[in-house]
């Protein structure tokens, strides 16, 4: 078991060099089995996520989108275990997750570092609370994968918007989970910090052969990082699509001009478009 | 709602990750990885253009001024607040020099000279200090067991329902009732003249404490307690590293209300039952009538609260300096 956990050794060269899509990784795997979530909405039941039958192998980099209210969150709240299913179950590698493990750590959208810890002791949490033996030598070494080590000793509160994300991807990452949940990450930042946080992302997931679920509201974003992205339909949300992304990596900025890209991209537009206008329809009636 | 989950890593957990074992594979590889992804290292030549180096963007401190330039800058207001401070004495001194009696009657009003002669006298008498000192001392026990007790309380109150269900009633019911309408009970329920009037300073204090103290557990964000369960924090964990600290703020605040009712309690019950305490001095004086030691009393009694009050801003400050920041970085 503690073999399975430690992290796989990565040969250096597959850092430039790990053009294939779905990297093969020894853990992370996410099985979604006929998972449904119902709500109860001024006493009445309110169906949230018909059954959604999903899976996503070891080590890939997923993106969820879908119009706002679709069930993201939701989805994302039952993989980490936060929230319990009314039907269905999942399971990650060979785990059934009923209650919050740390097998997926999740890094939300903002303001979620705990403000009365300095940097380091956030970062250090974590590892902390897993008897790691040195949790603030870990806390250092995830501080400085993200570039921030110089700043381990201020608060929260003292750092602009992408650097507390970046503490965040960091104290997420620092107990070495599996699969890394991330729910609209970036969507707080301005589109400049955007791009370089996007970038810095794909350079530290090359190095971590972690899942990755990603949840945005950005096309661009979605395609430009991921290996497949799930387009979901709403209310109640399931999976609508799923379109894979066959664009070599490793990838710059510049892949935003190609074909591939743009086909991809209207595919998308008009899936989404399509469920918008659902939502639309049905408040307007 | 989030509510009790039970605790996340049971010894027999699969995913429980042994330090031992891992560690050092980990370290050194998260080292190496590290390494790498950092700008400018030599594997790193396909990978785009490093950010920027970041900048801080709340100057944690202003610029420090010289202690000139301070004194300076608070003259103004050292200077209206002398004002408002002398004007008042000066009412008082030509009130009682008059006698003025307009429905409000200062014929015995004792006047600001003859309360400064008695202080003086007061000053060398090792009575009225025993009388401060005990009321310091009830104020210690009796806000001390109330802060323990209330923030216990509070935390557990406002983290388990059950816990809510069995003992928020009560507290309902009780709270209401003044501390001081405990007065003839409290002498009835407690050995000594001594205990009561703890337990009514306590009482005092304790509802404001535990009220807040509620209340700051219930307004931690919900995001962050996630954030602590998935990163395997356990329930005592949760309480002790997230909902604690981030009720903190609210704590302060119950501790400041709690720690002004329960001089109010205090001077009170030492008035009504008491023997010793600065309460006590107080009504005494009156009896006695040495109507300028009443005055004396009064104004002791506001120092020592004010005193009070400041010690809990101070510890306050002590304990929360990531609130100092924030307020910097929201200006
Ligand atoms: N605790 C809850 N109780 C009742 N309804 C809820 C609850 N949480 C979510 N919902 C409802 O479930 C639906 C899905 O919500 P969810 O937050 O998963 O959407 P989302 O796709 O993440 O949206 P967004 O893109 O705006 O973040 C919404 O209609 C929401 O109102
Ligand atoms: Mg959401």
């Amino acid at each position: 078991m503690i073999e399975a956990l430690s992290k796989k050794e990565i040969p250096e060269a597959s850092m430039t060099q790990s053009t294939d899509r779905l990297r093969q990784s020894n853990r992370g795997a996410i099985h979604v089995d006929k998972v449904s979530v119902e709500f109860k909405r001024n006493g009445q039941a309110f169906s949230a996520l018909a059954p959604v039958d999903l899976n996503v192998e070891a080590g890939a980099f997923v993106s969820f989108l879908g119009p706002s209210g679709c069930g993201k969150t939701t989805l994302l709240n039952v993989i980490s275990g936060m929230l319990r299913p009314t039907t269905g179950s999942v399971q990650i590698d060979d785990t059934p997750v009923t209650r919050p493990i740390p097998l997926c750590n999740v890094v939300f959208q903002q303001h979620s570092l705990f403000p009365w810890m300095k940097v380091i002791d956030n970062v250090a949490f974590g590892p902390q609370q897993l008897g790691d033996g040195d949790p603030e030598g870990t806390a250092r070494t995830f501080l400085s994968l993200v570039g921030l080590d110089k700043f381990a000793t201020l608060y929260p509160a003292q750092l602009s918007g992408g650097m507390q994300q970046r503490v965040a991807i960091a104290r997420a990452l620092a107990t070495y989970p599996p699969v890394l949940l991330m729910d609209e990450p970036f969507g707080a930042l301005d589109a400049q910090t955007r791009t370089i946080m996007q970038e810095e992302l794909l350079k530290i997931w090359a190095n971590f052969s972690t899942t990755v679920i990603f949840v945005t509201h950005d096309i661009d974003e979605a395609i430009y990082l991921s290996d497949r992205i799930v387009v979901m339909r709403t209310a109640p949300g399931s999976v609508k699509e799923v379109i894979d992304v066959p664009i070599p990596r490793p990838r710059t900025p510049k892949i935003m001009q190609s074909e591939v890209f743009s086909r991809i991209r209207l595919r998308v537009i008009d899936l989404i478009r399509e469920e918008t206008l659902k939502i639309f329809n049905s408040t307007e009636r | 709602m989030l509510t009790v989950h039970p605790r996340l890593l049971e010894p027999d957990d699969p995913v429980e990750r042994t330090p031992v074992d891992r560690t050092q594979a980990d370290r050194t590889q998260a080292e190496r990885i590290a390494a790498a992804a950092l700008p400018g290292t030599a594997t790193d030549t396909t990978a785009p253009a490093s950010p920027p180096e970041p900048v801080v963007v709340a100057a944690p401190l202003p610029a420090r001024q010289g202690l000139g330039a301070r004194l300076l800058a608070a003259l103004p207001g050292m200077l209206s607040a002398a004002l408002s401070l002398g004007l008042f004495v000066a009412f008082w001194y030509f009130a009682t020099k008059y006698k003025l009696d307009f429905y409000i009657r200062f014929n015995n009003i004792p006047s600001p000279g003859e309360v400064w002669q008695n202080a003086v006298i007061l000053s060398d008498s090792v009575r009225f200090y025993e009388n401060m000192a005990i009321s310091m001392r009830r104020i210690l026990f009796g806000f001390g067991i109330a802060t323990v007790l209330g923030i216990a309380l509070g935390l557990l109150i406002g983290q388990y329902r059950p816990v809510r269900a069995l003992l928020f009633p009560v507290f309902e019911v009780l709270r209401p009732i003044p501390a001081i309408a405990w007065v003839p009970m409290a002498i009835m329920l407690w050995p000594s003249n001594e205990t009561s009037i703890v337990f009514i300073t306590f009482l005092g204090s304790f509802f404001p404490i535990l009220l807040n103290t509620i209340h700051g557990v219930n307004s931690v964000d919900p995001v962050l307690v996630r954030a602590a369960r998935c990163l395997g924090a356990s329930e005592s964990a949760l309480l002790r590293q997230v909902i604690l600290p981030a009720s903190l703020p609210h704590i302060f605040t119950g501790l400041a209300i709690g720690m002004g009712v329960a001089w109010v309690s205090l001077i009170a019950a030492e008035m009504i039952s008491g023997q010793y305490g600065i309460g006590y001095f107080t009504w005494e004086a009156y009896s006695l009538i040495e109507y300028a030691d009443i005055a004396i009393g009064m104004i002791v009694i506001g120092v020592l609260g004010l005193a009070c009050s400041g010690a809990i801003r101070l510890v306050g400050n002590a304990l929360m300096p990531w609130l100092a920041s924030q307020r910097g970085a929201e200006k």
